[in-house]
């Protein structure tokens, strides 16, 4: 029993954070002009370049045959550094292909050339999502080439956004990501996989919640930075225990989703009785992280926090969205409660 | 990163489950004083007997000498097994024990920790004062050298079963022209030493373990000092690098079990409209949430014990569990009184026992260091905030 990550982990860690601050810095997302559309073909085909989408996938299909605690451990940096939430779509769509048997779609998402977009189910209709799919969805950075990937708890589609009807566009709270209403009239998905078969879902559920503990340890270290260094009646904000035990309860939370995160992601990937009942309990903690701590950062910062001259605003946007990916925190409570625990 | 145990750690698990199933008590313990000292004494005693005490205390003094992997199986499986908690031996097995464990001399670890492990002591603890309680390093007991003999003046406070031990680990003032944390020293005293007097206090939930001693000249042999003179602060640190973050252990399963009864009780219980309490959304939110916590908490505690296993430290984690596991039961604590209804006044009869649990559940959050002071060592030693 170890619940760290091995030296050989904690390198990929390290590795991850090191290029991202210096290819992906969260401050680029601040100069003006930047837009929804700032994560290019090119972007997604370097991070392909870096094996990074296939990461967990097994050497057969050509991925680099990591188990999903690599992943975890991969998209917590992604979170972290704001990288958008297709890059998640990449590494389902990926499996999805990969299970399919269609070494074409498999190679192209792969390499980064097609880029497999994410969607929210919209409650207002009926919807369907297996071998045919039907129903309203928000999609994320949906672009003509790209492949969408929807998936409840019952099954993972993946279908060309052409066999989805575009409704209309709309804009998004997070500005770093586009945002468009599709519908889909029952018509069949690409390829399919249903729960049984693999756990699209539950595994989407862990990794956004990964995504959600790099927006709650982000906007912790943040915090504490800016308390050192902020001075009012004469000495550093953190000084204060209002400010200090603010700082306390936010990393109590990113330690208690980041312990979860690694018991998840082998109880999970052992497929262990436990599993289900782990990503339950953690997604629905990492939504509560992420949004309590930069909703916090904000409160700490002050004045400068509520401006859109430092970056804690998208990290406060980005955690609502990243919350209505794979199951709400009130369908992951329900679940849990529902669940029997484990021993 | 895996969750794996050994063929031989398994087996051992098997060992332990099967020794606890045939041999643990099958009656509870008595809530009263002399009572619950001899139950705890005899259970001691049969887990001596049985090669189950001091798991991972040094076999020269009456310990199995066996690892942190084996004493956490261990600890899972006797808090899984329901056996009697540690009650009247809790200071004996976790706080001084370990402390001459760690800090005391050869004569010391002989004279005291064959008896703690043999079930023959009780031992109590002696920190607090009046006017030291967050404040630890503050306090004033004197206590006087004179020829091998300490002379103690002052008062000690919070000190659990102190009229039913027998030893008492016991902070002094050895040096009252020395900085606050220089000055101390840690040392043994006997409780049935001339000059000391014992009062019981009254705590809220209805028990009478709390005490306030006082201390007129009682003398203690210089010998008795553990870690050497003015060295009590350290030495009272020391016993944290001892348990290596499976002291959680028990904390975290009796949280799941407590959990899981209020869950279980809140499927047999009705509300006034005649529904399940377990139907009641505002019910069912907040159980899911504390259910979604407590398995946090196992995860965090596996976390801790890996973590202190490579680095040989305790790291922050014993002040993140401490607070997390405190705030959380009390918060299951007032669930219960919710689920239970208008029963909540009654503290008899079937139902009685989660006014007990909410009334003693206040507790957690104050002894062993406060909430306040938990978050103020997060803040400042674990982010590096500024004092």
């Amino acid at each position: 029993m170890d619940l760290l990550p091995t030296e050989q982990q904690q390198q990929i860690v390290d590795a991850a954070a090191s290029f991202l601050a210096n290819e992906f810095p969260v401050s680029q997302l601040l100069s003006p002009g930047r837009g929804d559309a700032w994560f290019t073909t090119e972007d997604l085909q370097q991070i392909a370049g870096l094996g990074w989408l296939g990461i967990g996938l097994p050497e057969e299909f050509d991925g680099v045959g990591c188990t999903l605690t690599e992943e975890a451990l991969l998209f917590v940096e992604l979170g972290r550094h704001l990288l958008p939430p297709s890059l998640l779509g990449s590494v389902l769509g990926a499996r999805i292909a990969a299970l399919a048997g269609a070494t074409g779609e498999l190679r192209a998402i792969l390499q980064g050339d097609t880029r497999v977009v994410l969607g929210a189910a919209r409650t207002n209709n009926p919807v369907q999502i297996g071998a045919e799919v039907a129903g309203e969805f928000l999609l994320y950075e949906a672009t003509d080439s790209a492949l969408v990937l929807l998936a409840d708890e019952g099954a993972a589609a993946l279908l060309p956004l052409s066999a989805l009807q575009f409704d209309h566009a709309a804009r998004c709270i997070d500005p770093t990501l586009s945002l468009a209403c599709h519908v889909a009239l029952g018509g069949p998905a690409l390829y399919s996989v249903r729960a049984e078969q693999d756990a699209i879902f539950l595994r989407g559920a862990l990794l956004v919640s990964a995504m959600l503990l790099g927006i709650a340890e982000a906007t912790l270290e943040r915090s504490v930075t800016y308390a050192r260094e902020r001075q009012q009646f004469g000495k550093p904000i953190g000084s204060f225990q209002s400010i200090k035990h603010c700082c306390a309860e936010m990393s109590i939370r990113c330690e208690s989703v980041r312990a979860l995160l690694y018991h998840a992601s082998i109880t999970l990937q052992q497929q262990m009785a436990a599993g289900p009942y782990d990503v339950f309990a953690l997604k629905a903690l990492a939504i509560d992280a992420a949004q309590l701590n930069a909703n916090t950062a904000v409160q700490i910062h002050g004045g400068m926090g509520y401006t859109q001259e430092m970056d804690i605003h998208l990290f406060v946007k980005r955690a609502q969205v990243l919350a209505t990916l794979f199951g709400s925190e009130r369908f992951h409570l329900n679940r849990l409660l529902a669940a029997s625990a484990p021993d | 990163m895996n969750l794996d145990f050994t063929p031989q750690q398994s087996q051992f698990r098997e060992q332990v489950r099967d020794w606890l199933e045939a041999n643990k008590p099958a009656h509870g313990r008595p809530a009263e004083g002399a009572a619950g000292r001899e139950f705890d004494l005899a259970w001691q005693q049969t887990l001596y007997a049985g090669g189950w005490a001091g798991i991972n205390w040094p076999k020269e003094y009456g310990g199995q000498g066996l690892d942190t992997y084996q004493q956490l199986i261990f600890l899972m499986e006797y808090a899984r097994s329901r056996a009697p908690g540690d009650h009247y031996r809790f200071n004996g097995l976790n706080l001084a024990g370990p402390t001459i464990i760690a800090c005391g001399d050869e004569e010391q670890k002989e004279t005291h920790l064959p008896p703690i492990l043999k079930g023959k002591v009780i031992w109590c603890q002696g920190f607090s004062e009046p006017s030291a309680g967050s404040d630890l390093a503050s306090l004033q007991t004197r206590a006087v050298v004179d020829g091998d003999e300490l002379v103690v003046t002052g008062s000690k406070i919070w000190t659990s079963w102190a009229r039913f031990a027998d030893w008492q680990q016991l902070l002094v003032r050895t040096d009252p022209a020395a900085s606050k944390h220089a000055g101390i020293s840690w040392v043994i005293n006997r409780m049935d030493n001339p000059g000391m007097e014992i009062r019981p206090i009254l705590d809220m939930a209805g028990g009478s373990d709390l005490h306030e001693v006082f201390y007129d000249g009682v003398r203690i042999p210089l010998k008795n000092i553990v870690g050497g003179i003015n060295n009590g602060w350290r030495v009272s640190m020391a016993q944290l690098s001892f348990e290596r973050g499976t002291a959680f252990m028990p904390a975290q399963i009796e949280t799941r079990n407590t959990i899981e009864e209020l869950i279980a009780l809140a499927k047999r219980t009705r509300l006034e409209d005649g529904r399940r309490a377990i139907d009641d959304d505002h019910i069912a939110y907040q159980l899911a949430k504390l259910r979604a916590e407590t398995r946090s908490l196992l995860a965090m505690t596996l976390m801790g014990i890996s973590r202190n296993e490579r680095s040989g430290m305790p790291g922050p984690e014993g002040s993140m569990l401490k607070l997390f596991q405190s705030e959380l039961y009390k918060r299951i604590a007032v669930l219960a009184l919710d689920i239970v209804g208008p029963d909540r006044s009654l503290l008899s009869g079937l139902t009685a026992r989660w006014p007990q649990v909410f009334l003693g559940s206040f507790a957690n959050t104050i002894g062993g260091g406060t909430s306040e002071v938990m978050r103020n060592i997060i803040g400042e030693r674990h982010l590096g905030l500024p004092k």
